[in-house]
């Protein structure tokens, strides 16, 4: 395995990102717009509806976990398309004739998406804390982020989460023909954590319990390892250039 | 005895229990230019992409370089040694043809310098030097076509692997490609093109074969064609009378055909045999326009075999 040539597929990745604005839309704006959107509405709340500060405050805690679902949904798209594009434009066999094995190929396609997901979920998380901290201090009396269950969220169960969801749309789409059948594969990694965010809001758990976000940074980096590993091991190159039409 | 660049024992493969290349035997010397000519479906691309180590075989042996294509170790090997040009040109549209030929010349781990001069020689050998940096969706087919040459050649390969490579191009962009494969082929490259084009394949290819799943026949063209066909030997005359072809006639050669002035000859051994019929037909008076040598066509050949006739 020669990272190198990993980071060479990634910087060939982050430059066709740059163009597609399909990409950087969802990899940015969906962030930045929730970053945006979550203290406003929380101020909207504290300020014109007059809710109790007690009840403000838990809701905030949760919305780390938007955070964790954001990085899972970001590559459902850019990790699906990265292979399934290549398939589409024949990109892929030039590519798979060059002496590069599967594992480099995909380590390349899991950097770009992995650190795009990442920035933009990171940009959208400081606007989002320095939104939030600017806007409920006077309410609340101190800077409410970050904290431990955001930290941990945002920089263990977060990356974690786009790697699972990353290794999980290379697998789809290494194995499938449409980037419609591949993308709707990829949304399963969500479906876990949808799960779990719906079981906080019904308060069967609290999702600001530090020790509830460590569990879920460690199963999601458990099947991140899992799905990793099976991606790289059903990657079949001859699959894909004879099935392809 | 030359080198053998690319050999293959009885190379098959089967999709789902559908054969798509059977039994394939064959070997491609250092310099040669060898035409695999088929119809569509034939298993051209299947051959390519198994000697190219993109896809496995079903059974066979098949050695590129001396490297075999069943080790994994050697298959590394192989692919440095290989420049692929693909059926579909299978371009960054988003890059630049500079860009395109720098990310693979890195890709297959050539030397930063190397690959600089390498982009600029092959550039402005193909003429596409003016437009290094412009995005290759603006370019024509022609010039994407030679892009994807280009890319195969940036790693200085010994072998070139080419798949149809001036189908869909039009008259004039196809007489470049070819003009650019010969260029190659002077050069001392190893070259395997696959193709359907008969023309193409008689002017650029030193050695064909003729595959549908099966490899029908392998020489050279003009073996091919007299193999196919044996040798004509055609004998104009000013007057083909009884005489003459009486004379033609006690020369005894393996068949032969009168039609106007002009006796067709099917010969066992051309060379000895038609200075002795000239001969005893100028001894019998007649009056010889012309000798000329005629055989069957590639096309002939290649019809002939591919119809099963």
């Amino acid at each position: 395995m020669r990272f190198w040539k990993s980071w060479l597929i990634a910087r060939k990745e982050f430059d066709f990102i740059r163009i597609k604005k399909s990409a950087l839309g969802i990899s940015f704006g969906l962030p930045i717009g929730l970053g945006i959107l979550l203290p406003l509405i929380t101020y909207l709340e504290i300020t014109r509806k007059k809710v109790p500060i007690e009840a403000v405050t838990p809701l905030m805690g949760s919305f780390a976990f938007y955070f964790i679902i954001i990085a899972a949904l970001i590559p459902v798209y850019t990790s699906v398309s990265s292979i399934v594009v290549e398939k589409i434009e024949r990109s892929l066999e030039p590519l798979l004739a060059t002496p590069t094995s599967d594992r480099e190929i995909l380590v390349g396609k899991y950097i770009a998406t992995f650190v795009l997901t990442i920035v933009g979920t990171y940009i959208g998380a400081a606007i989002f804390v320095t939104l939030m901290d600017t806007l409920t201090r006077s309410s609340i009396g101190y800077f409410y982020f970050p904290n431990t269950a955001f930290d941990i969220a945002l920089f263990a169960a977060a990356p974690a989460a786009s790697i699972f969801s990353t290794a999980f749309g290379v697998l789809s789409s290494s194995r499938v023909t449409t980037i419609q059948s591949a993308q709707s594969l990829s949304v399963v990694p969500l479906i876990p954590l949808i799960i779990i965010y719906l079981t906080g809001e019904l308060d069967l758990i609290n999702l600001n319990d530090t020790s509830i976000l460590a569990y879920v940074a460690i199963g999601l980096a458990v099947a991140a390892a899992i799905v990793f590993q099976v991606s790289t091991a059903v990657f079949d190159r001859e699959e894909i250039l004879t099935r392809w039409k | 005895m030359e080198m053998q660049m690319i050999a293959t024992e009885n190379l098959s493969r089967k999709f789902d229990g559908m054969t798509a290349v059977d039994g394939l035997s064959f070997h491609v010397d250092r310099g040669e230019v060898f035409g695999l000519l088929g119809p569509n479906g034939a298993g051209k691309t299947t051959t390519i992409r198994m000697i190219c180590c993109l896809i496995g075989k079903t059974s066979g042996k098949a050695t590129v370089g001396g490297f075999s294509i069943d080790d994994p170790a050697g298959t590394m090997s192989i692919r440095k040694l290989i420049g692929l040009v693909p059926d579909n040109v299978g371009l960054y549209e988003f890059y630049s043809a500079y860009k395109n030929l720098m990310y693979f010349g890195r890709l297959y781990e050539t030397p930063e310098s190397r690959i600089t001069s390498n982009i600029e020689s092959l550039m402005k050998k193909l003429d596409l030097w003016d437009r290094k940096d412009d995005p290759v969706s603006t370019y024509s087919k022609g010039m994407k076509q030679k892009v994807a040459i280009a890319r195969a050649l940036v790693h200085d390969p010994e072998i070139l692997v080419m798949d149809e490579p001036t189908a869909n191009l039009d008259p004039e962009a196809a007489r470049t490609i070819r003009d650019t494969i010969l260029d190659l082929k002077k050069e001392g490259r190893t070259i395997l093109l696959n193709t359907h084009n008969l023309d193409e394949a008689q002017r650029l290819c030193d050695t064909i074969g003729i595959l549908k799943t099966k490899l029908l026949a392998v020489g050279k063209p003009q073996n091919l064609e007299r193999s196919i066909f044996g040798r004509n030997t055609v004998i104009q005359l000013e007057y083909a009378g009884d005489e003459v072809v009486q004379a033609v006639r006690g020369t005894n050669p393996r068949k032969y055909t009168v039609e106007g002035n002009s006796i067709t000859l099917e010969l066992d051994d051309p060379e000895k045999e038609t200075p002795r019929i000239v001969s005893a037909i100028v001894a019998a008076g007649g009056k010889i326009k012309s000798v000329n040598e005629t055989t069957g066509s590639l096309e002939d050949v290649y019809l002939k075999l591919v119809r099963g006739e």
